[in-house]
């Protein structure tokens, strides 16, 4: 009776076990597309987050100053920046991507700064230093 | 004073706030009210380095997450570096059940947050770029007429911060900052794309119903992203709601008909309910698509692997039974 009744509890268990797991299958569907997926597939190449990323950049103080010293407008830049051919786009939010965060007086970031201020340029037809990034 | 000395001075303690000057840098930066000063937090005294916790909790407290510092030292804080670092400070935020959304780095949209009755936790550095001095603190509130910022200290009150003073200290460290969403809540200043990122991390920790009120709320706010729709539609799916996934799948194709993930997903969904049919007119111009695409983002392997499933189930013929 006892070898039964732990048979039976065995199968119970597992019929319970094979149940709780069914339950919860549905949070991976197999061959289904997960948000993370088309988030990341939309986030390096969507134009819409490559253009977030450089007015972010455009709207920092110092950008805008330095800007400013060479006689461009930041918020033309952006508009500018907006009309740029996706690839393109792409290329300038990947450059930007790779300066420090934060831009301090320090001399590397400042650097960093004048680097990304020429780009800027570049890209936006105002100036032509680094003509291997065009055509 | 040893340097290490001075380390552990600064670290943690607060400063003395600046009397406030005569600049306008608030209004500049967009500052859209005289004062925010109404946001409720809890404050704790902090030990010697523990910032971290402190701010976490008066962060989540915010937000009507109960957690006391102690208790959220032995999730961000590390001893060996008498410091927290950005990334678990997020992560407690996450496994307190709050979306842990980093915002832009620009003092516009901690205002705007700090507008909406969102607590902002900063990352600041008073020391030098070369000898960082990192503190965490959490903004409450501004004073527009007197250009300064509330923030959390060591009292039970939020101190008085210039301006000036904090935007130096916060640029010396990457304008670092986030904010914690209850269940539901949207951020003032994110575009969807942040957000959705911010509740998919969360997603990746709790039960699909613990996010669901934040997906929903997504599509209120922005009920012309793609991006939106379908996570809400991959929530509904992993919570067993085919019948709701499918409408919001659907969705996602009046907004975007080139749309592959959805295509994928709501394809699979069909055919696994029997309808081979609508199923495979739905994929196979996605997978016309996603071939001629190939390459990162195109999901070409997914599609064509869900294409031989779609087939595969054709011959076992169960009949249609539409979500």
């Amino acid at each position: 009776m006892s070898i039964r009744l732990a048979a039976v509890r065995t199968v119970v268990g597992v019929s319970l076990g094979a149940l709780v797991t069914a339950g919860f299958p549905l949070r991976v569907h197999a061959g289904m597309i997960s948000t993370r997926a088309a988030i990341d597939a939309a986030a390096p190449a969507g134009r819409a987050a490559n253009l977030e990323r450089i007015d972010a950049v455009l709207a920092r103080t110092e950008v805008r100053a330095r800007l400013q010293s060479l006689g461009v407008n930041a918020d033309d830049a952006a508009a500018r920046a907006a009309a740029l051919p996706d690839a393109d786009l792409a290329r300038l939010a990947r450059s930007v991507d790779k300066l420090p965060a934060g831009g301090d007086a320090g001399l590397l970031e400042l650097a960093g700064f004048v680097f990304l201020v020429l780009l800027l340029l570049d890209y936006l037809d105002v100036i032509h230093v680094f003509s291997h990034h065009r055509r | 004073m040893t340097r290490r000395a001075a380390r552990a001075l600064a670290s943690c303690l607060p400063l003395l706030a600046q009397a406030g000057c005569s600049t306008q840098l608030l209004r500049e930066s967009g500052a859209a009210l005289p004062a925010v000063a109404g946001i409720r937090a809890e404050f704790f005294p902090q030990r010697e380095h523990q910032c971290g916790p402190a701010a976490l909790a008066t962060l989540l407290s915010s937000t009507g997450a109960a957690a006391t510092p102690d208790a959220l030292a032995h999730e961000v804080y590390i001893p060996g570096r008498q410091g927290s670092v950005q990334a678990e400070m997020l992560a407690a935020t996450r496994r307190h059940g709050r979306v842990a959304l980093v915002l832009e780095p620009q003092l516009a949209a901690l205002l705007q947050e700090l507008e909406h009755g969102h607590a902002v936790l900063v990352l600041q550095n008073f020391g030098l770029p070369s000898l960082p001095l990192w503190h965490y603190a959490v903004l409450v509130g501004y004073d527009r007429a007197r250009d300064a910022v509330l923030v959390s200290g060591a009292g039970d009150r939020p101190r008085r911060l210039a301006a000036r003073r904090f935007i130096g200290t916060w640029r010396r460290a990457g304008y670092w900052s986030f904010i914690a969403l209850p269940p539901g809540g949207l951020p003032a200043s994110a575009r969807p794309a942040r957000y959705l990122d911010a509740v998919a991390a969360l997603e990746a920790l709790v039960q699909p119903a613990d996010v669901y009120a934040d997906y929903q709320a997504a599509v209120g706010r922005w009920p012309a992203e793609p991006l939106a729709w379908f996570a809400l539609a991959n929530n509904r799916m992993a919570a067993g709601r085919e019948p709701e996934a499918a409408a919001a799948y659907r969705e996602v194709l009046r907004l975007q008909p080139g749309n592959l993930p959805a295509r994928n997903n709501l394809a699979l969904l069909l055919a696994r309910r029997g309808c081979i049919d609508e199923a495979s007119a739905l994929l196979a111009p996605a997978r016309d698509a996603a071939r001629a695409a190939a390459g990162q983002g195109s999901f070409a392997a997914q599609i064509a692997d869900s294409w031989h499933e779609i087939q595969a189930l054709r011959a076992t013929g169960t009949g249609c039974r539409p979500p």
